[in-house]
């Protein structure tokens, strides 16, 4: 009889029938702006919002995940909505028809600076995530949620130009600030999952594994975490990880380092487990 | 104007839009040309035709051959028909070793583009003896099939590991990237004066030393990144980062079709694609502009 059980629950495990299904929401961050990640894998995940004008649909974070699922003997269904640019509010204004379904699980995240009109106020983030939760939970009271908090960017801490809000102060404060409004935003929503990728950025600063300030260029042997733009990321590898690891509970580093996104993306051995290493640190010092 | 050069015209232009008289396009190299260790590697290996197969990802090449074919594609030129032989770590010589692969390439190809190994010699770096043998054969077998074929060598470039490290080989260790650059390029140049049926030199390793000596890429890799520059190497220092490959397949381009890789600005989406902001794709296209304006 334990023997029946046992199958029965490694059959329910393998069947494509029951893949778990989780959907991504959210910008340029998830989408994978300004790097090879953008249009990565694109046939392994459904883009709720079909072809760009370019004719292409988007890969993005959302690929990296499913490819890591893959890697670990994993079954979810991945589906994506991204627009650049935009916060929850946006979301759940404008795509409610294409997202307003029955997800296992859902990944999502607000604006980069929490509010475009209004940089560092957690006020709008607060109260569209409430809106997007609740609006999931209707469709199945079961949902999954993980709120994502984002990275520091470097263009609102370095340039002379910069808003006020960041400017001048170390590069982690963003980070810090991003986490704390969401933490805030998930307690209001009653979400019990915050996945600190803006703090595993941190933790990559500080451990010397990435550069602090890519406008002074990119010190020997580490990783410019961001793009070209300073802003968007070049290391959308550890945001999948971090995801990896929230959503299926498995360790990053158990992927290791011979897995195979990180070379279609460009990443070294060493690179690829010291990223692991920042996502498992992280995830432990945060309780999981 | 005669009745015969109208139709003259006509039956040019047939051929150029047919599908049948496609230009067919060999790419035969190592990881030079596959795009080893960046994103190159697998950007729309759909383009192109990887005479391979899958490898055991289930997953062909795509790497220059495939950025090429999006470049003739932007420039308006649709009959480029690219295939690509890709071994890494192998020269010119290695594929008379490998009876199949050899049955596989030798076709009688329109164009070929092809390259030795990036020391010239594995077994001895910087020496060309290798290279001039074995540039020679394979010319001598893709004209046997084709006596029109244009046959093209890509001199490759500088490898910053061969040049930095405390156990770099004796033979560029100490030098500059650009002169390891510059002796691949004379050895190549020495190929083809010894085989003038060549049609030229797609110099990728001049062009490196252009990016570096302009200031839009950094010189040495091993402390660090310069800022608002780009690194031209892959994390290895050997091989290139999609920034090397970028510029390699302009060079392919420019010297392949005769145009103009700056044509490309404004039209191209693989920067895009890699991860390489607009600033930076029109400094390389300037950068393969002006090194292919010197050597013509």
């Amino acid at each position: 009889m334990k023997k029946l059980a046992l199958a029965a629950a490694l059959l329910a495990f393998v069947s494509p029938a029951e893949a778990r299904t989780i959907l991504f929401i959210g910008n340029s961050f998830t989408y994978g702006a300004n790097s090879a990640v953008h249009y990565y894998k694109a046939d392994t995940v459904t883009d709720l919002n079909g072809p760009a004008a370019n004719g292409k649909t988007v890969g993005g974070v959302p690929a990296i995940f499913k490819a890591f699922t893959k890697e670990a003997g994993l079954d979810y269904t991945v589906s994506l909505e991204t627009v650049g640019g935009k916060g929850l509010d946006y979301h759940v204004a404008e795509k409610r028809a294409v997202i307003d379904k029955p997800w296992d699980e859902v990944v999502m995240h607000g604006y980069s600076t929490m509010d475009q009109a209004h940089p560092g106020d957690p006020a709008l983030l607060i109260a569209s995530t409430k809106q997007i939760a609740d609006l999931l939970r209707a469709r199945n009271p079961n949902v999954k949620l993980h709120l994502l908090a984002t990275w520091s960017r470097a263009d609102q801490v370095y340039p002379a130009n910069a808003p006020a809000v960041w400017k001048g102060k170390p590069v982690q404060q963003m980070g810090r600030d991003l986490m704390a409004g969401n933490l805030a935003a998930a307690q209001g929503a009653n979400i019990a999952d915050v996945i600190p990728l803006g703090l595993a950025w941190n933790r990559a600063i500080d451990t010397g594994v990435a550069g602090a300030d890519p406008y002074a260029g990119v010190p020997a042997g580490k990783i410019n975490l961001w793009t070209w733009d300073s802003y968007h990321a070049s290391a959308y590898y550890l945001e999948a990880l971090m995801d990896f690891g929230r959503v299926t509970g498995r360790d990053p580093q158990s992927l290791g380092d011979a897995e195979t996104v990180a070379d279609d993306l460009g990443f070294s051995r060493p690179q690829t487990h010291a990223l692991q290493q920042i996502a498992h640190d992280e995830l432990a010092a945060q309780g999981r | 104007m005669k009745p015969g050069m109208l139709l003259g015209a006509g039956a040019l232009l047939a051929l150029s839009f047919a599908p049948a008289s496609a230009r067919t396009v060999l790419f035969l190299g190592s990881s030079f040309t596959y795009g080893a260790h960046s994103a190159a590697q697998h950007y729309h290996p759909e383009l192109v035709k990887d005479l391979n197969g899958p490898d055991r990802n289930g997953e062909t090449y795509a790497g220059v051959p495939a950025i090429f074919k999006q470049f003739t594609l932007e420039a308006g030129l649709n009959d480029y028909d690219v295939s690509s032989e890709l071994v890494g770590g192998k020269g010119l010589e290695y594929w008379f070793t490998v009876p199949d692969t050899l049955a596989r390439i030798n076709k009688p190809w329109d164009v070929v583009v092809m390259h030795g190994f990036s020391t010239l010699d594995q077994a001895k770096p910087g020496d060309r003896t290798l290279l001039l043998s074995s540039s020679k054969q394979i010319a001598a077998m893709f004209l046997k099939a084709n006596p029109n074929a244009r046959l093209w060598l890509f001199a490759t470039w500088g490898r910053a590991d061969q040049v930095y490290p405390d156990n770099a080989p004796p033979v560029w260790k100490g030098k500059t990237p650009q002169q390891m650059g510059k002796d691949v390029q004379a050895a190549y140049e020495q190929a083809v004066k010894e085989e003038p049926r060549y049609a030229g030199i797609v110099p990728v390793g001049l062009a490196w030393n252009r990016a570096i000596d302009s200031g839009v890429a950094d010189v040495n890799p091993y402390d660090g990144l310069d800022a608002n520059k780009v690194d031209l190497w892959a994390y290895d220092h050997y091989h290139a980062s999609s920034y090397g490959y970028y510029l390699e397949a302009l060079m392919d381009f420019g010297k392949l079709t005769a145009h103009d890789p700056l044509e490309l600005k404004g039209k191209d989406r693989v920067a895009e694609a890699l991860g390489i902001s607009p600033a930076q794709s029109t400094a390389l296209m300037q950068v393969a502009h002006d090194t292919l304006a010197g050597s013509k």
